[in-house]
């Protein structure tokens, strides 16, 4: 498997902001995430499972997901509409860059699960045992921190 | 959800639990949580997927969780809920997960698991589904395990 998979999620990412929000986002180089790292208060989890198992997460503030949620959809901040519309995102951003890696690899049989959703002001998210890497997307809006990790090496 | 699809994850903790050295393995109560709910503030979630979709969380408070982590290392005392306990807590919600997928396969549902991620807060609001979650309590020496099941066919 390549290391270069995480381009794929933040390609789709930045094009998905743009199609949906309208947004111009900038996403940084990817970094190694560490086993534990702070959330910033609203974090949207999808595993995936296959030949190599491990998860994404699209985490931010629970501010910068209202916004994101009011522009792609018109509406004032209503929680259950927030939730489902971060879901939606990061299910979009990780069925393409799922599908582009399991293009690239054959047999590797990625399949993803649905997204699982945490908000709080102090969250730690710990993935023991995973490589992960982190691309932290500037948008208008805030920031978006978008973390894949994978069992195994990289 | 389907409330039968618990007894799989039930029958995980009983299978399982007295392998890790706990001595006590009771079932407490059984709810239907909102979508959205407050949890106790150490969760550990699994995703699954293929014929049956969704996650299972397994929540417990930071008391549990350090108790939880020092009964499966034989009785270490745990004050900190550190890296070494953050792993014996996520490696035993996976075994759970795995032994409740094997039963699962065995009734002909075929279910494959994700890697756990453990989220640690205060006050956490989790979604942990589309449908209403099912909670069903285990109860240990450790304290109360909160098995939150978020899952559709």
């Amino acid at each position: 498997m390549s290391a270069n998979y995480l381009e794929h999620f933040s390609a789709s990412m930045l094009q998905n902001l743009q199609e949906m929000a309208g947004l111009e986002a900038a996403a940084s180089q990817p970094a190694v995430q560490e086993t534990a790292f702070a959330s910033q208060g609203f974090s949207v989890i999808i595993g995936i499972t296959g030949k190599r198992p491990g998860r994404i997460i699209l985490d931010t503030t629970q501010e910068t997901a209202c916004k994101l949620s009011n522009t792609i959809n018109g509406e004032e901040c209503d929680e259950e509409f927030v939730l489902d519309t971060m879901a939606e995102l990061t299910n979009i951003v990780s069925g393409n860059g799922i599908t582009t890696v399991n293009n690239a690899n054959s047999g590797m049989g990625l399949m993803l699960t649905p997204p699982s959703i945490f908000i709080g002001n102090e969250l730690t998210i710990v993935s023991p045992k995973l490589n992960a890497e982190v691309v932290a997307v500037t948008t208008p809006l805030g920031l978006i921190n978008l973390s894949i990790g994978f069992e195994g090496g990289k | 959800m389907d409330a039968a699809l618990a007894t799989p994850f039930i029958k995980a903790f009983f299978d399982l639990l007295p392998q890790l050295g706990f001595q006590q393995v009771k079932r407490g109560n059984l709810r239907v949580s909102e979508k959205m709910a407050v949890s106790l503030d150490v969760i550990a979630v699994v995703g699954l997927s293929q014929q049956l979709r969704g996650n299972v969380a397994y929540a417990m408070s930071q008391e549990t969780a350090k108790k939880f982590a020092s009964v499966m290392m034989m009785g270490m005392p745990v004050e900190q809920l550190d890296e070494m306990s953050q792993s014996a807590i996520s490696e035993a919600s996976n075994m759970i997960t795995a032994n409740a997928a094997m039963t699962l396969e065995s009734q002909g549902i075929s279910v494959n698991i994700s890697p756990p991620t453990l989220v640690i807060g205060q006050g956490v609001k989790v979604r942990i589904s589309q449908v209403q979650s099912l909670i069903v309590e285990i109860v240990t020496e450790a304290g109360v395990i909160e098995v939150i099941l978020g899952l559709e066919r």
